[in-house]
């Protein structure tokens, strides 16, 4: 990212600063989870929560949600600012999108680098950029993607590849899609801190929070369109699948998962916005990661305080993944 | 994950906000723009001021247009009064001798005789007149000689305080001599007078006009 004084000069953030933003240390910070059937947001300050909504979907102005057609609503900036004024915060806000994208949205895939033409990250991402089958022989999609290189624990990798670095993981979404939410974060007078895609955010916080030692594990990322299941071996991803048929089918291919990586002994951990459905939680095995289970991993409930002085605690699994995005990031 | 998707724009546009560096540069130059403000408005008011001047100046201008329109008619009525003015050294320092005399007259005593009256001129100015030089005097010598009856007693100096009296202010006596009696016993005198003119003869007995006529 090259920054010039000319390019300061003429793209100058003279209202931001005159409205107070040039003393504002911490500005407020919108986290928003949204998919087809749930949305939420999770208003910081200062890596403290200040708020909780949900279905923010439903609000006037709201996002566009990726797959869902809202129809002609201009967007408002009352959207931000009521969610401000609900959680008692003023300022400019910074906003973090983790969309629930469908397949056909987003491409995640775990690539050998031997088997890349390209010799580093930079060459790799502008052949993606002309064209991904460059990269990738089966691309059939028409639309623009924009494209994040991360190494097998999601860092994200710059320079040449290195020996060392046998796999990297290639991630896409519709660059029409993060179009609309700038655009839309531009009508909010605010500024986009990441587009961190559902599956990319759940993993990432797997992968950093729940140490699965040298044991494999499994995680499963249920999803009202689709399963999302990935094989982590010494914190590490060495496997995506996906699977847009039920949840059995996805469970009974996890032995037959551990038996090709050759681990006898593995766990499962499920992730799942919405409350598991009765049935599932009890003919399936493994840990379902809300509640306690969050409570304890993250070492805390996400607390939010009240107008009346009252705390409270939410331990479901949006809010935990939404307060350690925005931890993470700002 | 921080600007994970975001396009460089939007990146750079949150650094330009957020960012420590640019937020120094915004406040450095913030306040050297605040500190032009005070520049900006002395400008301004400056600029006003220098219309307002242009704008009385043109008034002025106009009126003076105007007020030159307005005098071009007296210029020939203002031609003819210097003219007279210059008359006016003349008239001052021109003694009207019949008040002269008429002084003269009215203080002599009874008991005395004046022989001879000499008013002179002398000590002359040249002033300029259209046409040529006008000499005015700056001075006028007046000699009385007469006689003084006997058994007159003081009546030579009641004669000449009498005259001094009214003589313009400034006129001396110069000379006063009494000579031999004669055998009539009458006595001869001789009085020498330097009078000055002074413009204001109304002691010689010249009465004011009531109302000066208008030009």
């Amino acid at each position: 990212m090259g920054y010039s004084i000319i390019r300061y000069l003429r793209n100058f953030p003279v209202r931001y600063y005159l409205k107070g933003g040039l003393a504002q240390m911490h500005g407020p910070t919108i986290s928003l989870f949204f998919s087809a059937q749930q949305s939420a947001a999770l208003i910081c300050r200062g890596r403290r929560a200040q708020g909780f909504e949900l279905e923010v979907t439903n609000l006037a102005g709201a996002p566009p949600v990726n797959g869902v057609d809202s129809g002609f609503a201009p967007p408002s900036r009352s959207f931000s600012q009521k969610l401000l004024a609900r959680s008692r915060t003023r300022g400019v806000p910074r906003f973090i999108f983790v969309p629930d994208l469908t397949s056909s949205d987003l491409y995640c895939n775990v690539h050998s680098v031997t088997n890349l033409r390209e010799v580093n990250v930079e060459s790799l991402l502008e052949s993606l950029r002309e064209d991904p089958r460059q990269v990738f022989g089966s691309w059939d999609e028409s639309r623009k993607f924009r494209w994040e290189v991360f190494d097998s624990q999601l860092e994200g990798v710059q320079g040449a590849f290195e020996r060392r670095l046998q796999e990297v993981i290639i991630v896409g979404i519709p660059a029409d899609y993060c179009d609309q939410l700038e655009t839309w974060t531009d009508t909010q007078q605010g500024t986009t801190l990441a587009i961190v895609p559902l599956s990319l955010a759940c993993l990432k916080w797997f992968c950093t929070s729940i140490p699965t030692g040298r044991k494999t594990a499994f995680f499963v990322l249920m999803r009202p369109h689709a399963v999302l299941l990935v094989a982590i071996q010494n914190q590490k991803i060495i496997l995506f699948r996906e699977y847009t048929e039920d949840v059995e089918f996805a469970y009974n291919e996890i032995p037959l998962l551990a038996a090709e990586l050759h681990s006898e002994e593995f766990e499962t951990y499920v992730w799942s916005a919405q409350p598991l459905a009765q049935d599932v939680a009890i003919n399936f095995p493994g840990t379902e990661l809300t509640g306690e289970v969050l409570k304890q991993i993250n070492g805390q409930a996400v607390v939010i305080r009240k107008s009346d002085g009252a705390k409270l605690e939410l331990n479901s699994p949006v809010p935990h993944l939404l307060l350690w995005l925005e931890n993470n990031i700002v | 994950m921080r600007y994970l998707f975001v396009s460089p724009e939007k990146i750079s546009q949150d650094q330009y906000r957020h960012g420590p560096i640019f937020r120094f540069a915004g406040m450095l130059l913030l306040f050297g723009l605040l500190l032009q403000i005070p520049l900006i408005c002395s400008c301004i008011l400056g600029w006003k001021q220098l219309q307002d001047r242009v704008v009385e100046q043109s008034v002025l201008r106009t009126e003076l247009g105007e007020l030159q329109k307005a005098d071009n008619p007296l210029r020939e009525t203002r031609q003819k009064l210097a003219q007279i003015r210059q008359w006016e050294p003349i008239l001052y320092n021109r003694i009207p001798i019949s008040s002269l005399l008429n002084a003269v007259q009215i203080s002599i005593p009874h008991n005395a005789v004046l022989d001879s009256v000499s008013i002179e001129a002398e000590q002359f100015d040249h002033l300029p007149v259209r046409g040529g030089t006008y000499r005015v005097p700056r001075d006028y010598r007046l000699v009385l000689q007469g006689l003084e009856k006997p058994g007159g007693g003081e009546a030579l100096q009641a004669f000449c305080d009498a005259l001094q009296k009214r003589l313009p202010t400034g006129s001396e006596l110069m000379r006063s001599e009494r000579l031999e009696q004669r055998s009539d016993g009458n006595v001869p005198f001789l009085l020498q007078y330097s009078v000055k003119p002074s413009g204001n003869y109304f002691g010689l007995g010249l009465k004011k006009i009531a109302e000066p006529d208008n030009l």
